[in-house]
C-alpha cells in the first residue's frame, strides 16, 4: 500500500508524466474520442431519414448511408465520381508540383545557377496567399463574358482573348492552382534531400570517371529517391481533403472533390452520408501516410549527413546561369505578385468585368453605405462595414490566440515526446498529435460541427462559439507545432534542466526560466505558423462560423457565393495584408531577443 | 560522520543490471571518487545520489535523511536534497550570463546578499571579471570554473562532480586538479567525484572506489589502489603503462617458475604452497643491471624514449616470451634484440590467482 502510494506520489511529481497524461488526455477527448463517434454515427439512423428506413428509430443500427455510398444508383455520382476526382486531382497537382519543386530544388542546391541563393527565401513568398485566393484570382484573370453567366475578366477586358470554360472552371485549373500552392511544400523537402547527400559519394564517382550526367542518375538520385518519393506521398496526401480551391473553381462546374462533396452533404443535413465520406478521406490520407512510414523507413539506410563541411560537386549551367536564375526568380515573383494585382484590380472597379477608366472607384475599400444595402455597390467599402470589420478582428484575434496557443502546446508536446523517449507516453503522445494530419480541415470541421451542437459532458454546448474555433483550429494545428517543438526540444540536453533541478528549481521555474528561453526559436516558428494557417484557413472553419463569429475566409466565401466578386476579392488582400503585417510584427517584436545566436 | 550512505543500491534499466547491489559509505570531507571504464556503473551511482536517477532496490539516505527506500519505494526528488553537481558538459544556462547562471540557485534572497555571494564565489575560482558574459564567449576552462562558482555559490556540504575535468585540455586539466583540491581544503566540502581518468583519481581523491561491470573492484586510499591492487582488474586499470603480467608455477619447494627464470622459495611473500599464479610488476618497479632484487632476463623489442623517460619493450626470456614494459630513465643505451636483466624489488611483486585475477595476501 505505501510503496503503491509513494510510487504514485513520484509519478505524480514527475513533471512529463503529469503533463504527459493530461495532454493525452485532452488529445483522446478532442480527437480519438470525435473519430469513434463518427464511426458510430455513420451506423446509426438520422431523424431526418427516418421515413427512408424501415422500422427505424433515431440512432439505431443501419447499413442505409454505407449501402446508399456504395451501392446505391447514388454510388456514381455521389461516391465514384468525386473519389475519382479526388485521386485524379491529386495525382496530377503532385506531379507538376514535383517538377517544379524537385526541379528548383536541384537548381538551387545543386548547380551553379545565378541568384540562387535568394530562393529559399523568395519560395516562401507565395505562401502568404491562400491557395482558394489563388483559385479566386484565376477566376478573375481568365473569365470571359463568352459563359454564361459571366462578366469579362481582366484578360479579357485588356487582350480581346477568350479561352474556354474548361481553362477557368473544373479539373484543370484546380490542378494548376494547387501545384502553385504546394510546389513550395515539395521544393522544401526535395531540397533538404539533396543538401543531405554526402558530397564525398559524388567525388568518389567522379575518381572513377563517371560523367556528371552519369553522376546524377546512378548516384544523386538514387540516393535522393526514397525522400523524393515521401514528398510525393507527403504532397499528395494533402490533396485528398482539399477543399477551397475545387469549392471555387470546381463546384460552379458541378464537379466534386471528396472534401466538396462532404461539405455538400452536410449543408443540405446529410450527416450519415458526409460521415461515410469522411471516414474515407480519412482512411485514404492513413493509407498514404502509412506508405510514407514505409518509404522513410527505407531511406534510414541511405541517408547519410556528414559532419564535415564538403562542397557538393555544383553543376556548371554554363551560359544558361544568368539566364536561368532571372527565370526562376521571375517565375516566383509572377506567382505571387500577379494573382494579387488581378485581385487589387477587381476591387477597382464600380462593375465587374469593367475595367476601363471611368468605372474606376475606391467605393469597395473606403465607401459607405447607401441606401437599398442588397445591392453589392450600395454596401459600405470593407474598412466602413460592420461585417468585414467584425470577421477582421475575429480573424486577428484568432490567429494570435491560436498562435500562442499552438506554440505553447507544441513546445509542451515536444518536451514530453523528448524526455519520455522510449516510453509509451511518449510514444502515444507522438501518434496522438500526428493524427490531425490524417484528418482533412474540412473533416475536421464537419465532426466539429456535429459533436459540439449539442453538450457534451462537463463542456456546454460550443456551436456558434468563437472557443470552438480556437480549438480546432489548435488542435488542427498541433502536428506541426508538436513536431517542431520536439526537435528544438531534443537540442536542449537533459543536463541543463537537471542542473536547474539541483538548484531547487521547481518545473513551473525549469520551463519559464531555462526552456522556454532556450527553445524560443521553435516557440517563434510555432507562433508564426499557426497565425498564418489560422487566418487562411477556410475549410476548417466554413462549416463552424455564425454571423458573429465570422473570420474574414467565410466570409469570402459567402460573397463568392452571393456574387459579390470586389468584396470577396477585397476581402482576400485584406488577409494577405493581415498575414504579411502579423508577421512583419512578430518578426519586430522577437528581432532584439532572437538575433543574437548561441 | 556518514554523510552519504547506499546500501545494498540497485539499478536495472529494463533487463540490464548498470549497479549490482552495492554498499557505500562517503564520510563529511572526504574526497570520494568512483572510477572505472565506461559503461562500469559510476555515473549512474552519482546520479541516485544526486536524485536523479531513481534505483531500483536498497536504501540511500543523505545526512541521515531517507532519500529512497527500494521497500516503501519512497523517494525524495533532487530539487529537495540539497546536494550541488557539476556536469560533464558544464550545464551552463546558454542564454544566461555568468552571474545570472551563478545566482541561479540563490533566487529569493536579497538582491545585496546574492551580489554579495556571488562575487565571492567567482573570485573563489578566479573569474570575478567575466560576470557579464555569456557562457558561449568563455574558453572551457572559464566555462569549468564558472560551473564550479555555480554550485559553491550555495555553499553546499555536499558536491557531486561527473567528470567535470574530461572537456579540458591536457595542461588546463593539471591546472584545474590542483584547484579543485585547494577548493576542497578550503571549504571543506564533501566531494563525491566521477572519473574514468585514474591520474585524476590518484592525484586528488582521499578515498578511490574502482568500479568494474556494475560492482565495486576495490575501494581503498590512493597509494593501495596503486601498490596493492586488490586484483589484476585494478592493477591493469591504474597506472600509465600497461600492467605486467607473467604467467609462472609454485614449485613444490616454494620456489617461484616462469619462462626463463626461478625465483627461490619466500622471495616474494603471499605465494600459495603450490599452482598456477600470475607474476604482476609495474613497469615502472623494473630496472635494468645488477644489484639486489630478483631477476628477470629479457630480450629488447624497441626503445621509446618520451622525454623524461623512456618505454623499452621486451620479451621474457628471448623471442616469443611475454611482452614486458619497462619504464625507465630519461637516457637508455640499448639495441633492439639485446640480451639483458631487469631487477625487481621483491615487495613490489603482486601475486594474482590464475583463475579468478584476486590479489594473493
Amino acid at each position: 500500500m505505501i510503496r503503491w502510494f509513494n510510487s504514485a506520489r513520484h509519478a505524480l511529481r514527475t513533471p512529463y508524466v503529469v503533463l504527459g497524461a493530461i495532454l493525452i488526455a485532452a488529445l483522446a477527448y478532442l480527437v480519438v474520442m470525435p473519430f469513434w463517434e463518427v464511426l458510430a454515427t455513420s451506423f446509426q439512423a438520422q431523424r431526418t431519414d427516418l421515413r427512408r428506413i424501415p422500422g427505424a428509430e433515431v440512432g439505431s443500427f443501419t447499413l442505409y448511408y454505407w449501402e446508399r455510398m456504395l451501392n446505391s444508383p447514388l454510388t456514381e455520382r455521389s461516391f465514384v465520381q468525386p473519389l475519382w476526382n479526388t485521386l485524379t486531382i491529386s495525382a496530377l497537382y503532385t506531379i507538376l508540383a514535383m517538377a517544379i519543386g524537385v526541379g528548383l530544388a536541384w537548381l538551387t542546391a545543386r548547380t551553379d545557377m545565378a541568384f540562387r541563393r535568394a530562393i529559399p527565401d523568395l519560395i516562401l513568398v507565395p505562401y502568404v496567399i491562400p491557395s482558394w485566393g489563388i483559385a479566386l484570382a484565376w477566376i478573375t484573370l481568365f473569365r470571359s463574358d463568352t459563359m454564361p453567366g459571366h462578366p469579362a475578366g481582366v484578360l479579357q477586358a485588356f487582350t480581346g482573348i477568350t479561352v474556354p470554360t474548361w481553362v477557368v472552371f473544373g479539373p484543370f485549373p484546380i490542378i494548376i492552382v494547387l501545384a502553385i500552392n504546394y510546389f513550395a511544400f515539395t521544393y522544401l523537402l526535395a531540397a533538404s534531400a539533396f543538401s543531405s547527400i554526402d558530397a564525398s559519394m559524388e567525388d568518389a564517382g567522379r575518381l572513377h570517371g563517371a560523367s556528371r550526367w552519369r553522376i546524377l542518375r546512378r548516384i544523386t538520385l538514387p540516393i535522393a529517391l526514397p525522400a523524393l518519393g515521401s514528398a510525393f506521398i507527403l504532397t499528395f496526401s494533402q490533396g485528398l481533403g482539399t477543399f477551397g480551391v475545387p469549392a471555387f473553381l470546381g463546384m460552379p462546374d458541378r464537379y466534386f472533390v471528396l472534401a466538396t462533396s462532404l461539405f455538400f452533404n452536410i449543408n443540405t443535413n446529410r450527416i450519415g452520408d458526409a460521415f461515410v465520406l469522411a471516414l474515407f478521406i480519412i482512411g485514404l490520407a492513413s493509407i498514404t501516410i502509412y506508405i510514407n512510414t514505409l518509404i522513410l523507413g527505407r531511406r534510414r539506410q541511405f541517408t547519410t549527413i556528414s559532419g564535415k563541411g564538403v562542397r557538393p560537386l555544383l553543376t556548371s549551367l554554363g551560359r544558361w546561369r544568368v539566364p536561368m536564375g532571372v527565370a526562376t526568380i521571375g517565375f516566383l515573383l509572377l506567382i505571387a505578385v500577379v494573382p494579387l494585382i488581378v485581385l487589387v484590380m477587381q476591387t477597382l472597379t464600380w462593375r465587374v468585368g469593367n475595367f476601363s477608366l471611368e468605372h474606376f472607384t475606391f467605393h469597395f475599400w473606403f465607401g459607405r453605405e447607401m441606401v437599398g444595402a442588397q445591392f453589392q455597390d450600395r454596401l459600405a467599402g470593407i474598412f466602413y462595414n460592420p461585417e468585414i470589420m467584425r470577421a477582421s478582428w475575429n480573424s486577428i484575434r484568432l490567429g494570435v490566440i491560436v498562435g500562442l496557443v499552438v506554440a505553447l502546446l507544441g513546445q509542451l508536446a515536444g518536451y514530453v515526446i523528448s524526455r519520455g523517449r522510449g516510453g509509451w507516453i511518449s510514444r502515444i503522445l507522438e501518434q496522438l498529435t500526428f493524427l490531425p494530419f490524417v484528418i482533412p480541415s474540412v473533416v475536421f470541421g464537419a465532426i466539429y460541427l456535429t459533436l459540439f451542437a449539442q453538450p457534451r459532458g462537463p463542456i456546454p454546448a460550443l456551436y456558434g462559439t468563437f472557443a470552438l474555433l480556437v480549438v480546432v483550429s489548435v488542435v488542427k494545428r498541433l502536428p506541426f507545432a508538436a513536431r517542431s517543438g520536439t526537435s528544438s526540444m531534443m537540442q536542449v540536453s537533459g543536463e541543463l534542466e537537471e542542473a536547474a533541478r539541483m538548484h531547487r528549481a521547481g518545473f513551473v521555474r525549469i520551463l519559464t526560466r531555462i526552456l522556454f528561453p532556450l527553445t524560443r526559436n521553435g516557440i517563434f516558428v510555432g507562433f508564426i505558423f499557426g497565425f498564418v494557417n489560422t487566418v487562411k484557413d477556410l475549410a476548417l472553419v466554413i462549416l463552424l462560423v455564425t454571423p458573429l463569429t465570422n473570420v474574414l475566409p467565410a466570409l469570402t466565401y459567402s460573397y463568392t457565393e452571393r456574387g459579390f466578386r470586389q468584396y470577396s476579392d477585397a476581402v482576400t488582400v485584406l488577409i494577405v495584408i493581415i498575414v504579411l503585417v502579423g508577421t512583419f510584427l512578430a518578426r519586430r517584436v522577437s528581432r532584439t531577443d532572437f538575433s543574437r545566436g548561441f | 560522520m556518514t554523510v552519504i550512505s547506499l546500501s545494498a543500491i540497485e539499478k536495472r534499466f529494463g533487463d540490464v543490471v548498470a549497479v549490482h547491489p552495492i554498499d557505500i559509505d562517503i564520510a563529511k570531507g572526504e574526497f570520494f571518487t568512483l572510477v572505472g571504464p565506461s559503461g562500469c556503473g559510476k555515473t549512474t551511482i552519482l546520479r541516485m545520489i544526486a536524485g536523479l536517477e531513481r534505483p531500483t532496490s536498497g536504501a540511500l539516505t543523505v545526512n541521515g535523511r531517507e532519500m529512497f527506500n527500494g521497500r516503501t519505494q519512497r523517494f525524495v526528488g533532487p530539487e529537495q536534497r540539497g546536494l550541488a553537481m557539476v556536469f560533464q558538459s558544464y550545464a551552463l544556462w546558454p542564454h544566461m550570463t555568468v552571474a545570472q547562471n551563478v545566482a541561479f540557485g540563490l533566487a529569493g534572497r536579497p538582491r545585496a546578499e546574492i551580489t554579495e555571494r556571488v562575487g565571492r564565489a567567482l573570485e573563489l575560482v578566479e573569474i570575478g571579471a567575466l560576470e557579464r558574459r555569456y557562457p558561449g564567449e568563455l574558453s572551457g576552462g572559464q566555462q569549468q570554473r564558472v560551473a564550479l562558482a555555480r554550485e559553491l555559490v550555495t555553499e553546499p556540504d555536499v558536491l557531486l562532480m561527473d567528470e567535470p575535468l574530461s572537456n579540458l585540455d591536457a595542461k588546463l586539466r593539471v591546472d584545474m586538479r590542483a584547484e579543485l583540491k585547494s577548493i576542497h581544503r578550503e571549504t571543506g566540502v564533501t566531494i563525491v567525484y566521477v572519473t574514468h581518468d585514474q591520474i585524476e583519481a590518484l592525484t586528488m581523491a582521499t578515498t578511490v572506489v574502482v568500479m568494474r561491470e556494475g560492482r565495486i573492484a576495490q575501494r581503498a586510499s590512493p597509494s593501495d589502489v596503486y601498490s596493492r591492487p586488490a586484483n589484476l582488474f585494478v592493477a591493469e586499470f591504474v597506472g600509465n603503462l600497461p600492467f605486467n603480467r607473467i604467467a609462472a608455477r609454485v614449485e613444490a619447494d616454494g620456489s617461484i617458475r616462469g619462462h626463463g627464470f626461478t625465483w627461490p622459495a619466500g622471495a616474494v611473500q603471499g605465494a600459495p604452497a603450490t599452482g598456477e599464479v600470475v607474476v604482476g610488476i609495474r613497469p615502472e618497479a623494473l630496472r635494468f643491471g645488477d644489484g639486489a632484487g630478483l631477476e628477470l632476463p629479457v630480450e629488447v623489442i624497441s626503445v621509446l624514449p618520451a622525454g623524461s623517460y623512456t618505454v623499452i619493450q621486451a620479451h621474457l626470456a628471448a623471442a616469443g616470451g611475454e611482452r614486458l614494459y619497462v619504464q625507465a630513465g630519461d637516457h637508455v643505451e640499448l639495441q633492439p634484440f639485446e640480451q639483458v636483466k631487469l631487477r625487481v624489488d621483491p615487495r613490489s611483486v603482486r601475486l594474482f590467482d590464475s583463475t579468478t585475477g584476486d590479489a594473493l595476501a
